[in-house]
């Protein structure tokens, strides 16, 4: 085919049509289909430039169909559908990123407004210890970490460390909230023989499980492993936190 | 919504041949000339925008078959594009009864 007289009624017929896919595609049937004809064209003996000639005559007037093309393939809907493309993976991937931020201990962050200063916790330990069931909920500790003016930087007065750690308390019952802390006892020992009480500070109530942040004042940063102690009625529950590397 | 057409417009031809089996559009265009001995030859173009409508309403799906290096757009009727089929031969053919009862009536 000459083909610069094919691309020409290509071109005069596609432009009409504004959203670029649309435009592409378009443009890739109406070409097949003129080299279909030309090819036949040739087959039957016509010489290259009247076979080219003759396919585009048999197109018709390429601005009328450009533009009844346009009628159908309006940009609107394209650049609409795009957008809405566009608008669910962003969404895909800000969830993703907020899914990995939580995953990596971004529980802390939850609670920024009520501990203050996060970035200041260091030494954090990741518990994954088997969950401990007490009434209709399973507690498992989650995290720990201690806070003190040596590590980054620090609102905590000098010499005086905290210890904070998130406990989960997960249930079966999506009506249940979070358990009623108040009606419990928290409390924590270390290895040094030292005994703290124990505080909740905010709590977060999704469905099926709830966190708390168990807060101790003024713990000693030198103990190598401590244990959380939590009373409710008869029962106690012990939730070993390793803080140097050794363990209870 | 579909705009009225006449009966007997491009449209019927067309979903007729998509009926059969599918096929992509300049096989349309010579199965057309074809079968009507060349009387349906029409400005190959104007194909197109029908096809895409018709596509666009639901009548017909589209699928791309690539051979000898080339890519090919083959047209399926769909169900929804039977039903405008079984429509528009009903009003083809209540139209083409009246034109013979015209035609074929002795004169008053």
């Amino acid at each position: 085919m000459q083909w610069k007289d094919g691309e020409n009624w290509l071109r005069d017929a596609v432009k009409y049509v504004k959203f670029p896919p649309d435009r592409r595609r378009v443009r890739e049937e109406l070409y097949e289909h003129m080299l279909s004809r030309n090819l036949e064209l040739l087959a039957q003996g016509r010489s290259e430039a009247e076979a080219a000639r003759l396919a585009c005559e048999a197109m018709g007037d390429p601005e009328k169909v450009g533009r009844a093309l346009a009628a159908v393939h309006k940009p609107f809907w394209g650049y609409f559908l795009r957008a809405l493309r566009i608008l669910l993976i962003l969404v895909l991937l800000v969830g993703i990123v907020v899914m990995l931020f939580n995953w990596r201990g971004g529980d802390f962050r939850f609670f920024r407004g009520v501990v203050r200063n996060y970035d200041a916790y260091g030494a954090v330990w990741i518990g994954q210890d088997a969950a401990q069931r007490c009434g209709d909920y399973r507690f498992r500790l989650r995290k720990a970490a201690v806070a003190g003016p040596g590590i980054r930087e620090t609102i905590i007065p000098e010499g005086e460390y905290n210890l904070v750690m998130l406990l989960r308390a997960a249930t079966r019952d999506p009506n249940l909230g979070a358990p009623d802390y108040s009606s419990m006892s928290l409390s924590l020992e270390d290895d040094r023989g030292n005994r703290y009480p124990a505080y909740t500070l905010g709590c977060r109530e999704l469905i099926f499980f709830s966190d708390v942040v168990v807060y101790v004042p003024r713990f000693d940063p030198s103990a190598e492993w401590a244990v959380l102690i939590l009373e409710a009625g008869e029962r106690e529950l012990r939730f070993p936190v390793t803080l140097k590397g050794g363990g209870p | 919504m579909a705009r009225e057409r006449e009966p007997g417009s491009l449209d019927l031809l067309i979903l007729h041949l998509l009926g059969e089996r599918d096929m992509y559009g300049y096989e349309m265009v010579t199965e057309l000339a074809r079968r009507s001995e060349d009387v349906f030859k029409m400005k190959e173009g104007t194909l197109y925008p029908l096809l895409h409508r018709l596509e666009k309403e639901g009548a017909l799906s589209a699928r791309e078959e690539r051979a000898e290096g080339r890519t090919r757009r083959y047209y399926h009727l769909t169900r929804r594009g039977r039903e405008l089929l079984r429509e528009r031969t009903e009003d083809w053919e209540r139209y083409a009864g009246a034109v013979n009862a015209v035609l074929c009536a002795p004169p008053a």
